[in-house]
């Protein structure tokens, strides 16, 4: 009897000892597992790229810290944000783009690397890469996908190659500068001969004229080819705005478009980026030009109102209905065929960098009104 | 008579204002680049100013300005240039004494020319 109970505590014991065993194993597993969690959650938290682990319906496991940042929404946010995709890659070209991504992904396993622009929670606009590739999750097939900011990077080509096209230009306006005074001066010396004939006498002065309106050309050119250094400058308005008539008065001429100034004289001088002011008298003009593919007139005013400087660009155009009228500073948004739909989203950054206002008025089928409002300096 | 030396690399350029400058009743010793205007400048020719164009290749105007100072040639000099930064330039020149106001900027108006000439020469 006792030798019977012996045997069955030992036998017991021996099961206890299995236990305890198992126990301990499993305790080491579970610690590995935790260690091995709390790895991947330092890497998903300290890398600096956005990582995401994501479904085919756009549900994300996974969505670090990182990406966080970079698009300014949490993940909570970018799982109940109906049309995320949509929110945050408002370029339908991207969008398209995302799903190429997303069926190669499914074909192949891998896709390209593809360069996208977003759209962050407060607006920002950003250049993004994104690498992806499918992954297995409990028999499910799912995207990995990593985001990485190139904004600065592009930024930075840009800057690049416009010092680039800058020093091109120069180079070209010293080449071209040369027969220009050869041009120019050999007409000033034959004008001084003795000219029985008017006409060649007026033939001669029309090529001087021609050649010093060239020189004025070339030199407006060389000032905006340059790249913006971000640098503030004291203007007056009239001549900053006459520089870029001047770039295209003639190109609109050809378009049976006439230019009226409405200039008001010596109004204050005010401290702006001019080369950035220009790109948006330059947008500005052109879309006038083109809602009047029939011609028409474009007329420039330029006032004081209360604290601001205040510049209209009228013209006599197709106008915009309410609908286009509401959206045309977003991002990509385009009623051209070839449009970027960046122009006037440039534009208003521009003039808000500068403290300013730009705003539209327009009435269909007789045109349109944009005033750009800057602000005075405070000391005068 | 005030004698002008004219330097460009560009001979049609040089022909050009040599032919408008004698026009207006000076005597023109030309010089087509940096070499030739050295090579005068070294000689004994009597010259009352020099017109020379910053960017020539080989010899540049700088270069021709700098040695015009080692050989204590003190005649007044207009500077003509092609391009119209002439920021890089600037420095040098300032270190030679000349200003913004010594400056043509091509295509150059040749009666501009010859307002800044009479002026250096102090004549009416």
């Amino acid at each position: 009897m006792a030798k019977e109970l012996d045997e069955k505590i030992k036998f017991l014991q021996g099961r206890i000892n299995k236990l305890e065993g198992k126990l301990l194993e499993r305790k080491q597993t579970e610690g590995a597992l935790r260690e091995s969690e709390s790895r991947l959650y330092t890497v998903l938290e300290t890398i600096q790229e956005g990582i995401t682990l994501s479904d085919e319906t756009g549900h994300f496991y996974i969505y670090n810290s990182a990406m966080e940042k970079l698009t300014g929404y949490s993940r909570e946010e970018a799982n109940t944000c109906p049309d995320f995709i949509k929110v945050l890659y408002p370029d339908p070209q991207d969008q398209q783009r995302a799903l190429q991504g997303i069926k190669e992904l499914l074909e192949r396993g891998t896709c390209r690397e593809v360069e996208m622009r977003i759209l962050t929670k407060d607006g920002q606009l950003k250049c993004i890469l994104i690498w992806s590739s499918l992954a297995l999750y409990k028999g499910r097939k799912i995207f990995l996908s990593a985001y990485r900011d190139i904004t600065e990077h592009k930024e930075m080509e840009k800057r690049e190659r416009l010092a680039q096209l800058g020093e091109l230009v120069a180079d070209m306006a010293h080449e071209v500068n040369n027969p220009l005074m050869i041009i120019s001066g050999n007409a000033q010396i034959s004008l001084m001969e003795e000219i029985q004939n008017e006409n060649v006498k007026e033939n001669l002065k029309i090529i001087f004229d021609e050649c010093r309106k060239a020189k004025d050309i070339i030199q407006r050119l060389l000032k905006f080819s340059r790249p913006s250094r971000g640098e503030l400058r004291e203007i007056d308005i009239n001549k900053s705005i006459e520089a870029v008539v001047g770039i295209v008065g003639h190109q609109f001429e050809l378009s049976s478009i006439e230019i009226i100034r409405d200039y008001t004289k010596d109004l204050p001088i005010i401290s702006v980026d001019e080369q950035q002011l220009a790109e948006v008298f330059m947008n500005l003009l052109n879309n006038s030009k083109e809602a009047m593919p029939k011609g028409g007139v474009i007329t420039i005013s330029t006032s004081l109102a209360g604290n601001f400087l205040k510049i209209d660009f009228k013209d006599t155009g197709c106008g915009m209905e309410n609908e286009v009228m509401g959206r045309i500073f977003e991002p990509f948004f385009t009623t051209k065929e070839k449009g970027t739909g960046l122009g006037l989203s440039v534009c208003c950054g521009i003039i808000r960098a500068h403290n300013g206002e730009l705003k539209f008025k327009s009435e269909l089928h007789k045109g349109t009104i944009a005033t750009i409002l800057l602000p005075l300096r405070k000391d005068g | 008579m005030y004698k002008i030396l004219v330097v460009d690399d560009e001979p049609q350029i040089v022909r050009v204002m040599q032919g408008f400058l004698i026009k207006m009743g000076f005597e023109v010793a030309e010089a087509t680049g940096g070499e030739e205007a050295i090579e005068l400048l070294r000689s004994d020719i009597k010259i009352d100013l020099m017109i020379v164009d910053l960017k020539m290749p080989k010899i540049s105007g700088i270069e021709v300005l700098s040695e015009m100072n080692k050989l204590n040639r003190k005649q007044p000099t207009i500077i003509l240039t092609g391009s119209i930064d002439t920021s890089k330039y600037l420095k040098e020149l300032k270190d030679f004494g000349y200003t913004i106001k010594d400056i043509l900027y091509k295509p150059v108006d040749l009666f501009a020319l010859l307002d800044l000439v009479k002026n250096k020469l102090q004549i009416a």
